[in-house]
Order: structure tokens, then sequence, then C-alpha cells
């Protein structure tokens, strides 16, 4: 593995972990939904990272994956916010 | 087998069908609860048409692998979706006025494509996508018509499925880093070892265990089963948490070696007696009669990561863990139709004071015996079935405890049962009302009910459809 892409790992690794840690840790809504969309940075860049070949050629499938995941993901965050919203509006009634 | 039909174009119906329907629901907004309860139907016929096509496989508008989507329907996969078919047929019909509310039918249709697409996924990258689709339908379902309490169960029940479906997706991501493949059939061939193999393992079977509700990752459960109307609330917990734990099945029997599932199965014994203790007490002391319900759930789960515990040295544990499955989505379905509207006759649901709501009620009582009764493992029910088969292959593999401990088990079941069998004792009000929702939730419930009964008298041909997987 060439030095560029351990860092990139590295890096995919840490955001992973950072968007876990507020997911799990944080009490509030907002800050959770904020955390599984840095988690799921964190899987799109090891994607990404895994996409590059040894001999510069790039394979296509991660790419594939990454743009299904993000529309999941701005799927899930459009309910997260939907839902944050609707808890906000009924505990003001 | 009956049918020559080609499997291409049943397979893909399965998931192709209840997604039209959706679309059909958001056309046709004042049609949309006939539309999702025909769809829920017509999914119950193709999966009953299905049958002649065990062990086809097809690849959609013939991409193959690794870009093209794979569904492959094998004995155990048919099994899956023949015991959650007839949940969202019955649900669906016994919940007109749930799916009338804004948006539920087009959630309920979506939420059955997923949960189809999940039961065929040939591929570890699709079986995410299938999760992710069960887990935001289910969530937004959890909030349809219900208050803010359910809305903040639905929000903690989206994160945790959020969470899970990302640790799944981090340790798709690694197996796709170290072997280049996502069908599961490369994948095992590919005979990953040492952290290659543990690391994603590990990841999956985190996220997995926490979409499925298992203990200790039950926390999010019976708030989000508690709160959402009873059809949601069936649906839940008879076939959305087993989505989690039929990847974790395919997961440790299909793609890691056998050997890993033997060093792992202290763990998932370990968790499921974990799970029937906990779930099993909490029962017995919840206040509310959905809590109730749902902590029941929490204790069943259990039996099933028990069952994983010894699919290495039994074979026959993983039928044990497709009767539980299959006993517990058509009990436990029938079971929360009939409560609701036990509840809802009472005009509450706390178990000390609910009272028989009269002779109108006759199929709702009848499903809740029946039910309760598969629940606690009484022979002849499905629940027993697969007891039974948990404890002879537990006991072929030198684990003489198991036995006793399901007994002991299903002695707790029984008794928080009991608290609602001594509810239906008591008299019921001077004024019992009539059954307003219709006769047809009461046999709906029964149907489901009567379902876990019958499953009792299948063993053999359970065992067959769940052995021959290859």
């Amino acid at each position: 593995m060439s030095p560029v892409d351990l860092l990139y790992t590295a890096v995919a690794v840490a955001l992973f972990g950072l968007g876990l840690g507020a997911l799990a840790l944080s009490a509030r809504p907002l800050k959770k939904l904020l955390g599984a969309n840095v988690m799921g940075t964190g899987v799109f860049s090891l994607l990404i990272v895994t996409a590059r070949g040894p001999d510069g050629a790039t394979d296509p499938v991660p790419h594939a994956l990454v743009i299904t995941g993000i529309v999941v993901t701005v799927a899930a965050t459009g309910l997260g916010l939907a839902l944050i919203r609707r808890t906000r509006s009924a505990s003001k009634d | 087998m009956p049918t020559a039909a080609s499997p291409d174009a049943v397979l893909a119906a399965l998931v192709v069908l209840p997604l039209a329907a959706a679309l059909g629901t958001l056309v046709l907004p004042r049609l949309a609860p006939a539309v999702a309860t025909a769809a829920s139907w017509a999914n119950l016929a193709l999966v009953a048409f299905a049958f002649g096509t065990i062990g086809g496989e097809t690849w959609l508008a013939g991409w193959s692998a690794p870009l093209g989507i794979g569904l492959r329907l094998d004995g155990l996969a048919w099994v899956f979706l023949a015991f959650s078919a007839p949940v969202f047929a019955l649900a669906a019909s016994a919940g007109r006025a749930t799916l009338a509310e804004d948006g539920a039918a087009t959630l309920w249709t979506t939420l059955i494509a997923g949960v189809n697409a999940i039961f065929l996924g040939a591929d570890l990258f699709n079986l995410y996508v299938g999760l992710e689709v069960v887990s935001l339908s289910a969530a937004a379902l959890t909030a349809v018509g219900a208050g803010a309490a359910a809305a903040r169960a639905a929000l903690r029940y989206l994160f945790v499925g959020l969470g899970g479906s990302l640790l799944y997706l981090m340790a798709v991501a690694s197996i796709y880093r170290a072997t280049g493949a996502l069908d599961i059939g490369l994948v095992a061939s590919m005979g990953l070892q040492g952290p290659a193999l543990a690391t994603p393992l590990a990841l999956a079977t985190a996220g997995l265990l926490l979409k499925g509700g298992v203990a200790p990752f039950h926390f999010w459960l019976p708030p989000a089963h508690g709160n959402a109307a009873p059809i949601v609330s069936a649906a839940l917990s008879a076939v959305v948490v087993k989505t989690a734990l039929y990847v974790l099945l395919r997961l440790w029997l299909d793609v890691a070696p056998q050997t890993a599932l033997a060093d792992a199965a202290p763990i998932f014994r370990a968790l499921g007696l974990l799970a029937v203790v906990v779930g099993g007490v909490a029962a017995l002391r919840a206040l509310r009669l959905k809590a109730l319900i749902a902590y029941s759930t929490v204790a069943q789960l259990g039996y099933m990561a028990l069952a994983l515990g010894f699919a290495a040295e039994a074979p026959g544990a993983t039928v044990a863990f497709v009767a539980f499955a299959a006993a517990h989505a058509l009990a436990k379905s029938g079971l929360f139709v009939a409560a609701g509207m036990i509840a809802k006759a009472n005009g509450h649901d706390e178990v000390p004071r609910l009272t028989d709501p009269g002779t109108a009620y006759g199929p709702a009582k009848a499903a809740l015996a029946i039910s309760g009764g598969a629940l606690a493992g009484l022979p002849p029910t499905g629940g027993f079935l697969a007891k039974w088969t948990l404890a002879q292959d537990a006991a072929a593999a030198g684990a003489w405890w198991v036995a006793p401990a399901l007994v002991a088990a299903g002695l707790l079941t029984a008794a928080y049962m009991a608290r609602l069998a001594t509810a239906m004792m008591r008299d019921p009000p001077e004024n019992a009302a009539a059954d307003e929702g219709g006769p047809l939730r009461g046999w709906s419930a029964l149907a489901l009910a009567s379902a876990a009964l019958l499953l009792g008298f299948l063993g053999a041909p359970l065992a067959a459809l769940v052995e021959a997987e290859p």
C-alpha cells in the first residue's frame, strides 16, 4: 500500500470512528444525524481508496457502491430531519 | 415441481411488484390503502407460486456480477418469505385505518419490497440496500398517525437502524477491499482468514445484532414496537427484526467458514440466554400491554441467537433458528393485532386493569390464547417444534443444559402470558361495546395465530427446505 493510500485509509477509518462516536454518545438528535453522515463519509472514502488499483487503473464497482450509498444517506437524512422537526413541534404542543 | 415458470420473472416480480404498488399508492392517493392491501395479498400469492422456482436465481436486466443485481431463491430464503408474506397480507387487512394514514400505504409497500430484496439478495451490497430500505420504511411507519412519544421512538429507531446499517456497510467495504467480490458465494470461495475475516465479521455482527434487537442491544426495541400502530408493531416484530437476523445467519453460514462460527458460538449462546432472561423478566413486570408484548419479542429473539450458537456443531440448529423465526413471526403478529383490539375495547392498555372485552371479541381472545401457547412453546405449536429441535441438537452436541433452560424459559413466558389470561377472566363492563373495527381484524389475528399452531406439524418439510441449502 502506498503512503497516499495509507493516509486516505487512516482518514476514512478515523471519520467512521468519529461519526460512530457522535451517533452513539451525543444527546442531541441533530448531532446524532450528522454523526451518521460522517460515518457514511468514512465508509465512502474507504471505498474510493479501494477503487484505486496498483497500476493507476480504477475499478468502477466501488464508485457505483458509493453513489448508491449517497442516495441512501440523503434519504435517511431527510427522514431524520423530518422526524426531528416532528418531535420538536410535538413538544411545543 | 408443478410449475415450469422461469425463476427470472417470479424472483424479479417479488421485488418489482411491491415497488410498483408503492408508486401506485402515490398516483392514486385515495385508493392507497386498497392498493397496499391488494399488493400484500398479491405478494403472498407470488411467494406461494415461487415455491416452484426454489433453487433458481436471476440477474436483473441481464447484468451479471459484480455490477448486476442478483436474486437467489433457496429453501431457507423461501421459508423466510413464506412466513413474512401472510403477516403482511393479514395485517394489511386488519389495519385498513392505519394504512389510510398519510404515507402509510406507500411505506407499507416499500417495506415489503425491502424485505423481499433482503431474503432474495445474493450479494452483500444489495443486502445493505435492502436493510436500509427496510430500516427507513419501518422507522417512518413507526411515526405514522401517532403522537410525540412515537415520533421520539421513531427517531431513536432510525438512529439505531442507521448505525447498524453503516457498521454493516463498513464490513462490506472491507470485504470488497480484501477480495474484490460482493457475491456471497464468490466471497466465501476466496477463503478469507485472520484479521481480513475477523474485522468485517465483528463489524457486521455488531451492526446486525443492534438492528435485530438482540440483548444487550435491545434498548430501542420496546419503545419503537410499543408505541406504533398495532399492525405496524406486528410487522416490525414479526418481520423487520428477522431481516437483520437473516443476514446474520447468511453471513455466518454462507460467508464465514464453519470454524469461525464455532469460535463465536459462546458469544451467541451467552447473548441468547441474556435476552431470554432480560426480556422475560421485563415482560413479567411491564405495566402496558404493548410493552409486555414488545419485551416478549426481546426474549424470543434470544432463542434465535441461542440457536445460532449451536449451528456450527449441529446443522439442525439452523432448522431451529428458522422455526423460532417463523413461529414467533406468526404468533407475535397475531398477538399484536388481537392485543390492539382488546386495548381499544378497554380504552386503555394497562395490564392490571384490563378486562374481558365481551363476546364480540371471540376470535381476538382465541388468537391471544393460541399465540400465547405458541410463544411459551406448548406442543403442538411451532414454538414447541423450534424448542424441541434445538434441545435435541444441543444435547447431541453435548450441551445438556439447553433443554432445562428452554423449559425454564417456557415457564417464564407462560408466567407473563398468564397475566393476559387473568385479564381475560375479569368480567366485561356492563355496557360491553360491539367491535367497531369489523370482524376482519379478529379473524386476521386468529388466522395468524392458527398458522403458528399449524407450523408445529410442518417440522419435516421445514427441515427438508432449510437443510437442502447447499
